[in-house]
């Protein structure tokens, strides 16, 4: 056994995964149930009984959800805390990247929470519904996000037990580092250009949701998510970090950053997420959740807002940019 | 139909027991009928009210209240449907004794958001109906028992509902209070609310509307 799971920070992480896990089985075998024998017309035993289940099923989701995301902000800081055992790492990028699991690893969980908000979002059309329209495409969902939970615990286990302490991993400027001429940016873009597109996609992605146009919110979406991570990584970040040379997404969820990561990378996790959600059900279900698209903008601009403040606070502060 | 229930059967398990509360009902109740379910403490009358009233859900059966398949909804819908459509009235007459009379007679109208000024309207109504209008700002803990059902029976009818249910509702009254409370359910009943009143009280049976007679014996409808 890797001695990493000595540690209280990833015993107690790997301990909570593992309930989440056991509540997912329980939900698994309570979803399955009820695509196979779900029949809202029929008064036998088994199909209250079922509908008890559900209820069960129903609370034991919304807890996942819960608990997934509590346990992600949980797990990246426990990703920073046991850098110090690792050698070469100096904060969680260097975890993150002390095998091929990692990244993959923290990718399915924004996908695990991502489906179990879609999920509790289509639930509470269908109770609102009275009569259960879309009860099965409901459960489908969750059918998906609970095999998503598999695949996070899977990934969960390979990823700690295949950290090699002895093995020393590269620190983020390494990772994240002008390193020898090469230009991390896609495409080749220089900062000046990717901050256009950034500025562009996030005005163009407001809009959009604003008029409604559904179908582009979809292609939209995904750019602003790779534009955004490489602006904050390589602009907004060295604001942040008040250092030209400090490239990296983790470093500015220390304590010395005041943790200001969180709300950076949540604002525009949940802003995107609400804005596909949003979509979704507009499409899908035809029902327009305005609160839905409020929240989606609000935390876009909070985004923004907060990443461009710390370049503007540095310009007032210093009258040059870095 | 105001209540349609077919091979309605309720049971409650405890460890490795299963307690067979109602077994295989059948029940129709029309608009304006007025149906007496009489039976002994314990003999699953009430269990059959907190089912028709959807407070339970049933082990198996058809149950519909007003068209409504009751136990088959979603909790936000049971709630909103009760609400709006069903009054009850208990043996304990159920009252917070620390609020005033028209405090308790509104409760029942705020989660079908009413406007306050309304709600207090349509409670000095339901109040000036039962001739206890001069008690709206009492205490309900001053009042006597008589004086609380009454106020039981405003709060049950101030949202107008097409469905009045009765448990016990003469057990803590005297004689003379227990008559009084026969002739408002009358009114009520010409006025063309349906009840279902459960009881082990033979005052029932002085009632002058016509009625529907139902004995229940362990958990089975033995009689009409």
């Amino acid at each position: 056994m890797n001695r990493l799971f000595l540690n209280s920070y990833v015993s107690v992480y790997i301990f909570s995964e593992a309930v989440s896990l056991i509540l997912a089985l329980l939900l698994l075998y309570i979803t399955i149930k009820a695509i196979i024998k779900w029949d809202f017309n029929s008064n036998s035993k088994e199909q209250y009984s079922l509908e008890k289940s559900i209820y069960l099923g129903s609370i034991t989701s919304h807890f996942l959800l819960i608990v997934k995301f509590i346990l992600l902000v949980y797990l990246v800081y426990t990703l920073d805390a046991i850098s110090i055992y690792i050698p070469g790492a100096m904060c969680a990028a260097g975890v993150v990247s002390a095998n091929s699991y990692g990244m993959a690893m923290l990718g399915v969980k924004f996908i695990t929470i991502f489906l179990l908000m879609l999920y509790v979002t289509f639930e509470k059309y269908d109770l609102e519904a009275k009569y259960y329209p879309i009860f099965k495409q409901r459960e489908y969902i969750l059918l998906v996000a609970i095999l998503s939970i598999f695949i996070e615990g899977f990934l969960d286990y390979s990823y700690f037990s295949n950290i090699n302490l002895d093995a020393p991993v590269s620190c983020c400027s390494t990772l994240y580092g002008n390193l020898e001429g090469h230009n991390p940016l896609p495409f080749n873009l220089d900062i000046k250009s990717m901050l256009l597109i950034f500025g562009l996609l996030f005005i163009s992605f407001i809009i959009l949701l604003i008029l409604e146009i559904k179908a582009l919110i979809f292609i939209i979406a995904p750019l602003f998510v790779a534009i955004s991570y490489y602006s904050v990584v390589y602009f907004f970040g060295t604001y942040i970090y008040e250092l030209p040379t400090h490239k990296c997404p983790f470093c500015m969820m220390q304590k010395e950053y005041y943790y200001v990561g969180y709300f950076v990378w949540g604002t525009l996790f949940f802003g995107v997420a609400f804005a596909l959600i949003w979509t979704i059900s507009k499409i899908w279900l035809k029902v327009d959740y305005k609160g839905i698209k409020r929240a989606s903008i609000l935390l876009l601009t909070l985004f923004v807002i907060l990443n461009s403040s710390y370049v503007l606070i540095y310009y007032l502060k210093n009258g040059v940019f870095l | 139909m105001i209540v349609d229930i077919k091979h309605l059967y309720k049971s409650y398990e405890s460890g490795n027991e299963t307690f067979e509360v109602l077994k295989d009902i059948n029940l129709e109740l029309k608009d304006r009928e007025f149906l007496i379910l009489k039976g002994v403490s314990g003999s699953g009358k009430s269990t059959l009210l907190s089912l028709i009233a959807g407070m339970e859900r049933p082990t198996s059966g058809k149950l519909e209240v007003l068209g409504e398949p009751i136990a088959k909804l979603p909790d936000l819908h049971i709630s909103a449907f009760r609400a709006s459509k069903i009054g009850m009235i208990f043996q304990h007459f159920n009252l917070i004794e620390s609020f005033s009379v028209i405090d308790n007679v509104m409760l029942p109208l705020v989660p079908l958001k009413i406007k306050l000024k309304d709600a207090k309207e349509m409670a000095l109504k339901a109040l000036n109906r039962l001739n206890i209008k001069e008690l709206a700002n009492k205490d309900v803990k001053f009042l006597s028992g008589g004086q609380k059902q009454r106020v039981a029976i405003a709060r049950a009818i101030v949202t107008k509902p097409k469905l009045l249910l009765c448990d016990e509702p003469t057990a803590n009254l005297d004689r003379a209070n227990a008559k009084i409370f026969l002739e408002l359910i009358e009114e009520l009943n010409k006025d063309g609310i349906s009840i279902i009143v459960a009881t082990h009280d033979n005052i029932f049976d002085e009632l002058q509307v016509k009625t529907k007679l139902l004995h229940i014996s362990q958990g089975q409808i033995v009689d009409e």
